[in-house]
């Protein structure tokens, strides 16, 4: 395949060979980018929340943080890679422009989700090739898995390459 | 009314409302269907007789009654029949999105929103809207949902006036503030106030006018409105999801006292999001359904 596949709300996608990878308007939420190189298998998970409830994400892991990228890596193993191959490229967890959460501090999803990701990548021992998290722009993320290009495209900036997941 | 190419100084609200002859409108029957469901002694037979006043908004309702999202046993034909299987507030809830999809569904270039993403918008900030007020039980789900769908209804009329004459987007872009207050920098009101003017015109209970008036700056309204607090929490999960962004973007301020106001607590927060993908990917069916039945 050639197109692109759009990755939703707490999706998980895992493509091989070729194609693209997009996950649209991205806001608090995070685009976790993973890639074998040798296998050439890519992967891309949307995540909604930081932590599942007790640790049970019931039918959609992909929606926290914790389970998303576990998740993540058994399909792709399941596709042909191997995890101590995986690259990774994270992007999103942004926050509204200005906000006063008052006495519920969990409303700022975006930085917890940010954090809740370079947590579970760290669990996993992964490497992360490039992280661009944070800020106040909704974000879309696009992974060519052909190229290895993670394209990060805002409203203020344009299209900008984040960075090579298949350079060393 | 053509988009408006050029102005001198600011143009006047009241004149543009007055003057422009194809404004957004919802249909004389979905106002009769909102106001009949929140009386006390609205039946399935008295809400179904005002439907079938709108023979094409009735068509709607059935196609939508008729989705695949409700999995009905058998096709249903007839409103009342709607009305009875499904229930006074869903069919109230169908009304209004029959009644406004066609408005928002278009392309507003004013806003950098291609269709259909100020439908995508106002159908999460509806149910979202109706989440939140479910929780806190301190406002209608029904008059949360409608006040959702209805938030972002001034965006249409600004984009009939300046499409094409003000270029909103590239006003914001490298910008550092408010995207409203960008709005009244151009052209002397923004999209909340226009909203606001239109549901007046409407009828709409005040509360909910005044819920959409101030849905960005809550601490400016002059009396405590749980509506407006729930539309205020939709409007920044909505955004918090990344939907129907725009030009307007994450350019908003929050204000973390409307959710205590309604109620709600820190732990609320993720379980109320959590719900509402589950449900909001769910109903992804009514937007097929709605294209097709549009």
């Amino acid at each position: 395949m050639t197109g692109s596949t759009l990755v939703g709300m707490a999706e998980i996608k895992v493509i091989q060979e070729t194609g693209s990878l997009v996950c649209l308007g991205l806001g608090s939420c995070v685009g976790i980018c993973a890639l074998d190189p040798v296998a050439k298998v890519g992967g891309m998970v949307h995540v909604m929340l930081p932590e599942a409830f007790n640790g049970e994400p019931g039918d959609k892991p992909g929606k926290f943080a914790d389970t998303a990228l576990p998740a993540l890596i058994a399909q792709m193993e399941a596709a042909g890679a191997r995890k101590s191959r995986l690259v990774l490229a994270v992007s999103g967890g942004a926050q509204v422009f200005k906000s006063s959460t008052g006495a519920a501090p969990k409303l700022d999803v975006g930085e917890r989700n940010g954090a809740a990701v370079r947590a579970a990548i760290k669990k996993q021992g992964l490497r992360c090739k490039a992280e661009d998290l944070g800020g106040n722009q909704g974000r879309t993320v696009t992974f060519k898995l052909d190229t290895g290009d993670i394209i990060v495209k805002t409203l203020s900036v344009g299209e900008k390459n984040l960075t090579n997941l298949r350079a060393a | 009314m053509s988009a408006i190419t050029s102005f001198s100084g600011r143009p006047n609200l009241a004149q543009l409302l007055e003057t422009t002859t194809d404004l957004p409108v919802v249909s004389s029957t979905v106002l009769a269907v909102i106001s009949e469901t929140e009386a006390e002694e609205s039946t399935a037979q008295s809400v179904g007789r005002l439907l079938q006043q709108d023979p094409a908004l009735t068509a709607r309702v059935l196609r939508l009654a008729n989705s695949s999202f409700y999995s009905l046993r058998k096709q249903v034909f007839d409103v009342n029949e709607a009305v009875v299987i499904l229930g006074m507030r869903t069919v109230r809830r169908l009304a209004v999105v029959a009644s406004t999809y066609p408005w928002l569904c278009r392309d507003l270039k004013v806003f950098d929103l291609a269709s259909p993403g100020l439908w995508e918008f106002s159908y999460a900030t509806a149910t979202f809207a109706q989440t939140i007020a479910d929780r806190s039980r301190k406002a209608s789900p029904d008059a949360a949902f409608t006040c959702g769908l209805l938030a972002d209804i001034g965006k249409i009329a600004m984009s009939i006036w300046f499409d094409g004459s003000a270029d909103l987007v590239g006003a914001l872009r490298g910008d550092k503030s408010l995207a409203i207050d960008h709005e009244f920098e151009l052209f002397g009101f923004h999209h909340a106030e226009v909203g606001y003017q239109l549901t007046k015109m409407w009828g709409l209970p005040n509360e909910l006018c005044e819920a959409i008036r101030y849905s960005h700056t809550p601490s400016e309204a002059t009396s405590q409105n749980p509506l407006l607090d729930c539309l205020h929490c939709a409007d920044y999960l909505t955004r918090c999801m990344g939907i129907g962004l725009g030009s307007e973007g994450l350019r908003i301020e929050f204000d973390g006292d409307a959710w205590s106001r309604l109620g709600l607590t820190d732990d609320d927060f993720d379980g109320i999001l959590s719900d509402w993908i589950d449900q909001f990917q769910a109903r992804q069916t009514l937007f097929t359904d709605q294209a097709q039945a549009a």
